[in-house]
């Protein structure tokens, strides 16, 4: 994994394909990678849509090798959304694929002149790029069975919906799962309008007649990874509630806590939680056919997803994340698994992200445009979007567009991107991560590695009021690094609890590349990740005003607690002092 | 309603079903929509699990990861008490950083003072009486039926709601239901309980044993 592809979308009469070396960029990978080339060659001030923005996709150091978990990829670029460096990712085949073929990253450059549309295929043989109007403004199911077609079953597909094609700032990247469907998306920041505003619809890979990736030491790397497997079976959330019930099992539980924003964050209790719980839809799936533990990348040992039958037992749509049922059920009032799940599926066949679109639809409701709890009503705003209609296309652009269109004063937003599903007032300390990460309103950007083990920081008093800011950061760095290798960050809970896991980890990243990693080199790392990160943002005009929640945070009670959050804008300033 | 009146045996109705084979994921929804349980309260936490489920301090720090009462996370079992008209809820293991936030004594519980349970000093008097549960994640299926066996006591619209969407799967699996006492034969059962459960007035208390692991009266 020694290459770049580079695709210059400005070159005439047709894009040009160069392959590089890593000449600046060794020894990085996944977020790492992606938000290097997009803090040295993108310049902090273009319009994210311009043709000096990049679109960079990265498979992290571990992918495409023997490594379990290790099939994430990252989207690097400047965002639509938020206005500053992004970094989406997700699962799928494409991270692995792309790994095995040898390459670290595809960067897509300059722009199109006109509005033709391209397809890109990769293969052992080379990259190919075509023009290929005929998938114009196809959702992402059509598209990839029109690959299939072309290129066989054995393919990985990177896409992009009518949304993306639209340029809207609520829209993804899809990437295949194991059964080459569309439904694992590198959802936030607006990542599928700088595909669709480069004109490439689809990036298709084909790994045939490659091998898994050779460690340097085989031997150590295979205990290593046999370890690692041992530990993410053990421990009771990664070997059993993901397994069992998938995200979305943690529905009943920040219910129940209050921290479930419910109304576009006016309670913090929804009353049909048990109605689209995790342990609800797990059992649903069983009962109609469908499939309620399943990996969406080979190697996946976690298999937190599922698929999800409609009642005549027919595929609707992949088992819809925690993130997705609160986003389109709770905060909207609804509690009809069914009519989330079809929200999912145009999501995922539209392409676009299902947090942001949730919220927007939420803000709709706020707006009066149609009322809380209205299931079909939220269907048909979605499918506004992929008629491209002038309402489709405010509520593709995202929440805080369809705010200030509608004129509601009660936004969830942080640097123009919604919040995700655990309230701010319940849970200071995610409240923290959401003001301060770069990435805008992000619940994964601080998500959980062992504080403990990698002693970020020093030791953190969790008896001291200031705890949460200091965590915040260290999950931040961690979580930055942790990024970079591909890991799923699904494996931080067992790694959180389990310090031989986390040192398999890294064993198996010393035992690949033959270094001598230690804990504090991956500090290192996750915090270079988060300078570069917080100095885009910083050119491209951020200021400590930018990493606050939204006021009503501070002032309106949340039932039943009746919590605020109560942070200070002092505090949240020391988040980055290190 | 009161509910406290209520469980004082006022409107209480028996119902005792004998089923064929398990059917404890059928009651999967309502538990975590929540049930009442009639104990001692007044006791801690970690005394009231013991009770109700007939488990061991072993079971309840290995499975029993997170708990909430009124809403608020527990962390130490030992000195929270369960009172008249609590809710407790209990939960395995939770992903995620707001998951291993909710754990009790998480690393990350700074992140969450703001609705960790803190007990008042003022002592509370050790009596009989209701009080909700609810049940999440892995823990339905390890302790529902231990529970379902004691016994719970429910809404008759919550168990009116169940039966509708249910009732021909459940039919099938009676064996024989009591009724206040009085064994119902399975062609009868349906038209008792129906009688019950669509009035609202009455509370049901619910008790499930399975035919062959059960008692001589099963």
């Amino acid at each position: 994994m020694d290459k770049i592809i580079r695709i210059n979308m400005s070159k005439e009469p047709a894009p040009e394909i160069k392959i590089t070396d890593m000449k600046g960029y060794e020894g990085l990978g996944g977020r790492g990678l992606t938000s290097a080339i997009v803090f040295k060659e993108v310049p902090p001030l273009c319009h994210p849509l311009s043709s000096e923005n990049k679109l960079v996709i990265a498979p992290g150091l571990l992918s495409g090798t023997m490594a379990a978990m290790s099939g994430r990829i990252s989207v690097g670029y400047k965002s639509p959304l938020t206005g500053g460096i992004k970094e989406a990712n997700a699962g799928g085949q494409p991270s692995q694929m792309l790994a095995r073929l040898g390459y670290a990253a595809i960067v897509i450059e300059g722009k199109l002149k006109g509005e033709d549309l391209y397809r890109v295929f990769i293969n052992k043989d080379g990259v190919k790029i075509e023009k290929d109007n005929s998938l114009k403004m196809l959702g992402n199911y059509e598209t990839v069975e029109r690959m299939k077609r072309e290129y066989g079953q054995k393919i990985s597909c990177i896409s992009i919906g009518p949304a993306g094609e639209m340029r809207l700032a609520g829209s993804s990247i899809a990437c295949t799962n194991t059964e080459l469907r569309p439904t694992r998306h590198a959802g936030r920041g607006g990542v599928g309008a700088v595909m669709g505003s480069k004109g490439v619809k689809v990036i298709v890979i084909d790994d045939e007649g490659t091998n898994m990736r050779e460690p340097k030491d085989r031997e150590r790397f295979r205990q290593a990874n046999a370890k690692f497997i041992e530990g993410l079976r053990r421990h009771p959330v990664t070997g059993e509630a993901l397994p069992a019930y998938g995200t979305n099992v943690l529905t009943n539980i920040l219910n129940e806590a209050g921290g479930y924003p419910t109304y576009n964050f006016r309670e913090g209790r929804f009353t049909g939680a048990a109605k689209i719980s995790g342990e609800t839809e797990a059992a649903l799936e069983t009962e109609r056919g469908g499939v309620a533990t399943h990996g969406c990348h080979r190697g996946c040992v976690i298999r937190c997803s599922g698929i999800f039958h409609d009642k005549d037992g027919r595929y609707l749509t992949k088992q819809p994340e925690y993130e997705t049922v609160w986003a389109h059920g709770g905060n909207c009032g609804i509690d009809d698994i069914d009519k989330i799940a079809m929200l999912d599926f145009l999501d995922d066949d539209i392409g676009l992200d299902t947090i942001e679109m949730g919220v927007t639809v939420g803000v709709a409701m706020e707006a009066g445009l149609i009322k809380f709890g209205d299931a079909d009503g939220a269907i048909e705003l979605i499918k506004e979007v992929k008629k491209g209609t002038p309402l489709g296309r405010i509520i593709g652009s995202g929440a805080l567009v369809t705010g200030r269109i509608f004129g509601v004063d009660k936004v969830p937003v942080v640097k123009g991107q919604a919040l995700p599903a655990y309230d701010p007032r319940a849970v200071h300390g995610i409240g923290v991560t959401y003001a301060t990460s770069p990435m805008g309103a992000d619940h994964t950007a601080g998500y959980a590695v062992a504080t403990n083990i990698l002693k970020v920081g020093g030791f953190v008093d969790p008896l001291k009021p200031e705890g949460q800011i200091e965590l915040s950061r260290n999950l931040q760095i961690a979580t930055a690094a942790i990024d970079s290798t591909g890991m799923c960050l699904f494996i931080a809970f067992a790694v959180l609890d389990q310090p031989e896991t986390f040192e398999a980890l890294l064993e198996m990243l010393n035992a690949f590349y033959g270094l001598k990693l230690t804990g504090d080199d991956v500090v290192n790392l996750g915090k270079n990740i988060l300078t570069m990160e917080r100095t885009f943002n910083r050119l491209a005009g951020f200021t400590k005003e930018q990493d606050r929640l939204p006021n009503f945070f501070k002032k309106e009670p949340l039932p039943p607690h009746n919590v605020t959050f109560n942070v200070t804008n002092e505090e949240l300033d020391q988040v980055f002092n290190w | 309603m009161n509910i406290q009146e209520d469980c004082a045996e006022k409107r209480i109705i028996k119902i005792k079903l004998c089923t064929k084979k398990d059917i404890t994921p059928l009651f999967f929804i309502v538990l975590q929509e929540g049930v009442f349980v009639k104990t001692q309260v007044g006791q801690s936490v970690r005394t009231v699990l013991k009770d109700i489920f007939n488990i061991n301090d072993e079971l309840i720090e290995k499975r029993i990861s997170t708990i909430l009462l009124d809403g608020k996370v527990v962390d130490d079992i030992d000195s929270v008490i369960i009172k008249e008209n609590s809710s407790l809820s209990i939960s395995g293991a939770m992903p995620g950083l707001a998951g291993a936030t909710m754990r009790r004594h998480s690393k990350y519980e700074t992140f969450r003072t703001a609705i960790t349970y803190i007990e008042k000093k003022d002592p509370y008097p050790v009596k009989t009486c209701c009080f909700a549960i609810k049940i999440f994640n892995i823990l339905l299926v390890e302790l529902a039926k231990k529970l379902l066996k004691q016994g719970i006591i429910l809404h008759a619209y919550q168990l009116r709601q169940l039966f509708s969407e249910k009732k021909d799967r459940l039919k099938d699996y009676i064996n024989y239901a009591y009724i206040n006492e009085t064994k119902v034969k399975p062609s009868d059962s349906w038209g008792f309980m129906e009688k019950y459960i669509n009035d609202d007035r009455y509370l049901i208390y619910l008790n499930i044993k399975t035919s062959g692991e059960e008692e001589d009266d099963c």
